[in-house]
């Protein structure tokens, strides 16, 4: 009897001590949680191979489950990233998975990089995801590379790698025609003013023989911001080396000029070459010299050496260019493009597509294809009687994929 | 043949007395039309996740359904003893299971037609019912004139004969543009379905539902891992075949990757292109598909009918 007492003590000290020991453990763990469950607990995932195996090929599917709950997520919770830089890599892993599982899911990684890169500030991670999707969307579509230009040449200002995703965004069927030009403004940036210049002239002449609106606005102002850069860095170095011998800045100009500190440079006469755009674009137009010809001629306003203020040119230039800088020229032609409220934009745009596809497809059924550029089409050509509109009511220029000859809006893409 | 067909709709009829089939019916349809409200749950890609969840609804669905109809198709014969009154006739037991099978199939493709005709019919409803069209129907209307609810009542009714009629033309591959790449894919679903439906009855000539469902349920996993087990084979490779268990490791998965149906033929080349954009075009992998659906299923029936030939119902 005594043992069987005996026995059920220890029993129950037995319980009673382990009971304890578990009620501590719980307690110390209680202790620790925070009414905010970590982001890493909602949004732990295996390794994205891993996860594609366990998707058993529902892999859309799950992609989409799991890019729903990332919204919802990002919604709740993703706004203290910047906080808990720790999350990022749970982050980055579910954005691997739901890339993985679908490679094509271009929002991904559009999402992806604006969490990681804008809202993370982790733009090596945000490339590393898109570099994923370049690679598995190669040539597919010139969306992904275009995110990447954007980190690396507004976040990273690593110019050469923005320049290489712009020539992978150029290679997608669907790039359009602006995502080029990124090239000129990366020139810029990098101080071969006298390339990016070259592109622009280049552009302005085209667009104005194509008749393109919109573009000859821009190129003619991208035509004089270029020569105000390229004037300004030029008085921005000179005043460097007035800096580093006065360890104070000139008052005037004229005072760089007096201790010949522009040394031998390369400028442009701006107002010739505004003049000498003007009548070269008409005489492209008609016909009596080649666009490659006019680009020449014009480049030779750009003086090659010579202090900058020897020339006598040179006080003039720099009003010039701050004239243009202040008031950029309006285009030659048909006035500035109309400004639209979005909900007629819409209707708008709806319309111009309505007409560019029903030619689209009266293209197909003659020629049995699809036109290899918009321009092939007939209302889209400088000489057309009905002319179809190059851009939509905002003034991007049409997305186009002549693979399967869809047209779509880049403000409206629902349409 | 006949007496086939006179199998196959006896066991089409028997099914579609099945609740389960119901209950699993209208869950699929209640989702497939709800699938408009995630539009809410994202602010971009809603016709990628609408669509990829909806033919995600129809392929798992199609699934369960020959999983839990098809389990017990030649063992509840045995079981009540049915079998005897069928044996008895002059019915051969290979025509017997080629008219389960067809029974079965039968039915599994009748709910895909109606689960497809209903996501087709939600996608262009959502579409007709769209803000754009709801602007373009205001747009109609007089200037200063507000919508009434007759008019508003037209719309709807409008938006339902639309979807409708668009939605049986996408059936009958004529699609609109909402869903211009959504037929094949589902076609290539059915054509999964009539692999495991194989499956399915051959595991129910010779086993009891539960194990024949663990089995099906098995043989879509492998299916679908399929090209899986075959990359694992090659990590086994890389690292060398030096102990014994190493080289029964390999030939087994290899093995297994080789005599296991592939089911990734039937989803990685059309599900993803279908969502994509641009789309790719599939034409070859389809018929890729029509074959490999016929040879494989064909194969698994004539094993089945081999099983059940030689299973004695004393």
């Amino acid at each position: 009897m005594k043992r069987r007492i005996a026995a059920l003590l220890i029993l129950i000290l037995t319980i009673l001590l382990l009971g304890s020991m578990v009620y501590w453990l719980q307690d110390r763990q209680i202790s620790r949680i925070q009414y905010a469950r970590p982001l890493r607990d909602q949004l732990s995932l295996p390794e994205p191979a891993t996860a594609k195996i366990l998707a058993l090929g529902y892999d859309n599917l799950v992609a989409s489950v799991l890019w729903l709950r990332v919204i919802q997520v990002f919604g709740a919770k993703l706004h203290h990233i910047r906080e808990n830089p720790r999350e990022l890599a749970a982050i980055e892993n579910l954005f691997n998975v739901v890339t993985e599982l679908d490679p094509r899911f271009i929002e991904a990684y559009k999402f992806g990089n604006f969490i990681l890169g804008d809202e993370g500030d982790d733009q090596e991670a945000a490339l590393r995801l898109l570099d994923r999707g370049i690679v598995k969307n190669y040539r597919r579509t010139y969306i992904i590379p275009y995110e990447a230009v954007f980190v690396t040449l507004m976040s990273l200002k690593d110019y050469d790698r923005a320049r290489f995703y712009v020539n992978l965004a150029m290679k997608a069927p669907d790039c359009p025609e602006y995502v080029g030009r990124m090239l000129y403004y990366i020139e810029a940036e990098k101080g071969n003013y006298e390339i990016a210049l070259e592109r622009w002239i280049r552009e302005d002449i085209e667009n104005f023989v194509e008749n393109d609106r919109n573009m000859i606005t821009v190129a003619r102002n991208q035509v004089g911001n270029i020569v105000t850069q390229w004037h300004t860095s030029l008085i921005e170095q000179a005043m460097d080396r007035y800096f580093a011998i006065h360890q104070d800045y000139p008052a005037r100009v004229e005072q760089l000029e007096a201790e010949n500190l522009f040394g031998s440079v390369r400028q442009v006469d701006g107002m010739r070459l505004v003049q000498l755009l003007d009548m070269a674009r008409t005489l492209c137009a008609e016909g009596k010299v080649t666009v490659e010809q006019a680009v020449a001629r014009l480049l030779e306003t750009v003086d090659k050496g010579g202090a900058i203020l020897e020339s006598p040119r040179a006080p003039r230039n720099l009003d010039n260019e701050m004239y243009l800088l202040r008031h950029p020229l309006p285009p030659p032609q048909q006035g500035k493009p109309e400004i639209v409220e979005p909900r007629n934009g819409r209707v708008y745009t709806e319309s111009d597509l309505f007409a560019i596809r029903r030619r689209i497809e009266e293209f197909h059924t003659q020629h049995e294809r699809y036109p290899a550029s918009l321009r092939e089409l007939p209302g889209m050509q400088p000489a057309a009687a009905e002319k179809l509109a190059t851009a939509d009511a905002v003034g991007y220029p049409w997305l186009y994929d002549p693979r399967t000859g869809k047209i779509w809006s880049y403000n409206f893409p629902e349409l | 043949m006949g007496k086939v067909w006179a199998i196959a709709v006896n066991t089409f009829r028997e099914a579609v007395r099945n609740r389960i089939l119901y209950i699993l019916l209208i869950f699929a349809i209640v989702l497939l039309l709800f699938s408009g409200a995630v539009r809410e749950l994202t602010f971009s890609a809603q016709d990628k996740v609408i669509k990829s969840l909806g033919l995600g609804a129809i392929s798992i669905f199609g699934l369960l359904i020959a999983v839990f109809v098809g389990i017990g198709l030649v063992y509840n014969e045995l079981d009540k003893k049915t079998i005897y009154t069928i044996v008895s006739k002059p019915i051969d037991r290979w025509q017997f299971i080629l008219g389960k099978y067809f029974g079965l199939l039968l039915t599994i493709y009748v709910n895909i037609a109606i689960m497809a005709l209903f996501f087709y019919f939600a996608l262009y409803w959502q579409t007709y019912t769209s803000e754009a069209a709801l602007d373009r129907a205001y747009a109609a209307l007089p200037a200063g004139e507000s919508l009434s609810w007759l008019s508003y009542l037209g719309f709807l009714g409008m938006a339902v004969l639309k979807s409708s009629a668009q939605a049986v033309k996408t059936f009958f591959f004529m699609p609109g543009a909402v869903t211009a790449d959504l037929p094949p894919v589902v076609l290539m679903t059915a054509l999964e379905l009539a692999i495991i439906t194989a499956f399915a009855v051959l595991y129910s000539s010779f086993s009891t539902p539960t194990l024949s469902a663990i089995l099906t349920v098995f043989t879509f996993v492998i299916g679908r891992t399929n090209e899986d087990i075959i990359r694992y084979t090659w990590v086994i490779e890389r690292n060398g075949l030096d102990s014994t268990m190493d080289v029964v490791k390999y030939h087994g998965a290899q093995c297994v990757a080789h005599v296991a149906p592939n089911l990734k033929i039937f989803f990685s080349n059309t599900a993803y292109q279908a969502l994509s954009d641009p789309p790719v075009q599939y034409d070859r992998w389809m018929a890729y598909g029509v074959v490999y659906a016929l040879a494989y299923s064909g194969m698994i029936l004539v094993l089945a009918v081999l099983v059940f030939r030689r299973r004695n119902f004393k």
